[in-house]
């Protein structure tokens, strides 16, 4: 069966290769905007740093207290730290406003800090999109611009013929919508040929939605009184008792 | 690739600081050959991070092996490549390398405009203070210092970052030194309930408490001496129970049980009980082991022979 169409072969460059170059260009384009807008690393502050590492150093003290070889030794640090961890004189914000009341989510500047940084990588990602989609609409919406040299099954018809209502043509015909949707979604491997990995990885990133902050952060001051209770009940067992006897009998002694 | 792996495994290990000095010169010239090539051919074999790493860890392996001109060209990729006014990292690299070179008193001059320029930056929005890197650095350079106001500067940094090993164990050097074994073993306790498992610094422990025996037994004749015996008797307890514990963690540890050997000595400990003779034997039997089938490396098993008949019964 001959081919019932015949293709103004102009298209192809004045149609095709426009729309597939755009793409590339415009992918290109966006992973260094997405790079430029990537937020810089912050500076933790001081007393944060202290605050989260006071904390950990009275867990991993219940956890490794076993280390400490008398009792009285056991019964000093554990002392030290209830007082340090219930005085509160690690805490970030010393006074507390309002203990009742959950903190605003919206009013926190590092909360509403993450949610603009991922409005500002969306934004990168759409915008394109639809300033692209509209471009190949406005000047050749109903093109078909080229044709499959394989068959396929009727079910490819609304992957590949977009934007045009002719039921009876063969499905190897290729509108330019549909190619716009197809190198929009197949160009990532020649993404990463042609950036750097690093970069590639990136344009994968950015793809996916961008993990949020935890809105409202536990009050510190009673997780710094929970851990000083279970402080207080912890046991002390020495991993150095009886250990004479241990490395004898492990040396047949 | 292995040596990529080889490198970047050391990087991230630090193994480099106490290399010996034959050991050190092979794997900078190693690091120097395969920067190098790196450099002069960018391709993907090597990420960008990866990349940067390895120039790190070749600045230090330069600093540690006197190359000086390799350091800074080293330092000159990293500062063309990042903004050296705003990377705390690169700050503190730039510290590292005039201290090495020309004097603190410079490496603290820098530290101390660096930190202002950050702050005064619209990027870094804070004080001084924040910037922990940098201040820990800052608190390095004063190693030459009266140790006193040294020790004093470590304690306050130990208040805010109490995880950082590293500064415990300086602060535990820095009472070594000023014979402050008590103090010392309290730092060095400090480490161990962060890394309940580190074989060597338990060993450590157990020498510095070797230490204090020794100190303790020499004030027995002053006032005091009830209290001091009960203490100089937990002590001696302890010091024994932490090198078992150093080797039963790592069976092979020459120094381990070298202190074995020594804290059931007749000369440590006069009055031994049966299991005291028994440990006893059973390190001496231990160190000969190890110094027949090489269990050790060579450095370690240079200093058994001298401890086998220093405290041999």
């Amino acid at each position: 069966m001959s081919p019932d169409l015949v293709l103004d072969p102009s298209l192809k460059v004045w149609v095709l290769l426009p729309i597939s170059a755009v793409m590339i260009l415009v992918g290109i384009l966006r992973s260094y905007v997405t790079n430029l807008l990537q937020p810089l690393p912050k500076v933790s502050k001081w007393r944060d740093v202290r605050e989260q590492q006071q904390l950990q150093k009275a867990r991993l003290f219940r956890g490794n207290s076993h280390v400490l070889v008398s009792k009285k030794e056991f019964l000093n640090r554990q002392a030290y730290l209830y007082e340090a961890l219930t005085s509160g004189k690690y805490l970030k914000n010393a006074v507390k406003q309002n203990k009742d009341q959950m903190p605003n989510p919206l009013s926190d500047p590092n909360a509403s800090d993450a949610m603009f940084n991922m409005l500002k990588s969306n934004a990168a990602n759409f915008i394109p999109q639809t300033v692209i989609m509209w471009w190949i609409n406005y000047f050749f919406a109903g093109f078909i611009i080229m044709r499959l040299p394989f068959p396929l099954t009727l079910r490819f018809k609304s992957m590949l013929q977009q934007g045009i209502d002719t039921p009876d043509l063969d499905v190897r015909w290729v509108s330019s919508l549909s190619w716009y949707f197809v190198t929009l979604l197949g160009l990532q491997s020649v993404f990463s040929l042609i950036l750097s990995s690093s970069n590639a990885v990136q344009v994968i990133q950015q793809q996916m939605p961008a993990q949020m902050g935890m809105p409202g952060q536990p009050d510190m001051a009673k997780v710094f009184a929970a851990e000083g209770e279970s402080l207080q009940v912890a046991q002390f067992k020495s991993s150095t008792d009886s250990i004479e006897d241990r490395i004898l009998d492990s040396y047949k002694l | 690739m292995a040596t990529k792996d080889r490198l970047l495994k050391l990087y991230a290990g630090g193994q480099h600081v106490t290399m010996s000095p034959e050991k050190l010169n092979d794997v900078y010239s190693l690091s120097k050959q395969f920067t190098a090539l790196l450099t002069s051919s960018k391709n993907s074999y090597c990420s960008e991070i990866e990349y940067f790493q390895l120039m790190e860890l070749q600045f230090y392996l330069a600093l540690q092996t006197n190359h000086d001109v390799e350091a800074k060209k080293c330092m000159d990729i990293m500062t063309d490549r990042f903004n050296i006014n705003e990377s705390e990292k690169l700050i503190g690299l730039r510290a590292l390398y005039l201290q090495a070179t020309v004097g603190n008193e410079q490496a603290f001059q820098l530290l101390k405009q660096s930190g202002e320029i950050a702050t005064r930056g619209s990027t870094l929005e804070n004080t001084s203070e924040d910037l922990l890197h940098l201040k820990k650095r800052a608190v390095l350079v004063h190693q030459n210092d009266p140790p006193e106001k040294y020790v004093e500067m470590l304690l306050k940094f130990s208040e805010v970052t109490p995880l950082d090993t590293s500064v415990w164990k300086e602060l535990a050097d820095q009472y070594i030194k000023l014979n402050h074994y008590d103090k010392a073993i309290n730092c060095l306790q400090e480490i161990l309930l962060i890394q309940p498992f580190a074989y060597n610094i338990i060993a450590l422990l157990a020498e510095t408490e070797l230490q204090y025996i020794k100190q303790l037994e020499s004030e027995l004749k002053g006032p005091g001496a009830y209290v001091i015996k009960d203490k100089l008797r937990e002590v001696r307890i302890s010091c024994r129970r932490h090198f078992l514990r150093s080797v039963e963690l790592c069976s092979n540890y020459a120094r381990g049980w070298s202190g074995v050997l020594a804290v059931t000595s007749q000369e440590i400990s006069p009055q031994r009980d049966t299991t005291e003779v028994k440990l006893h034997h059973l390190a001496t039997q231990r160190l000969k082991e190890i110094q027949e089938k090489k269990l050790s490396s060579d450095e370690n098993l240079k200093y058994v022979t001298p401890i086998l008949t220093k405290y041999q019964s």
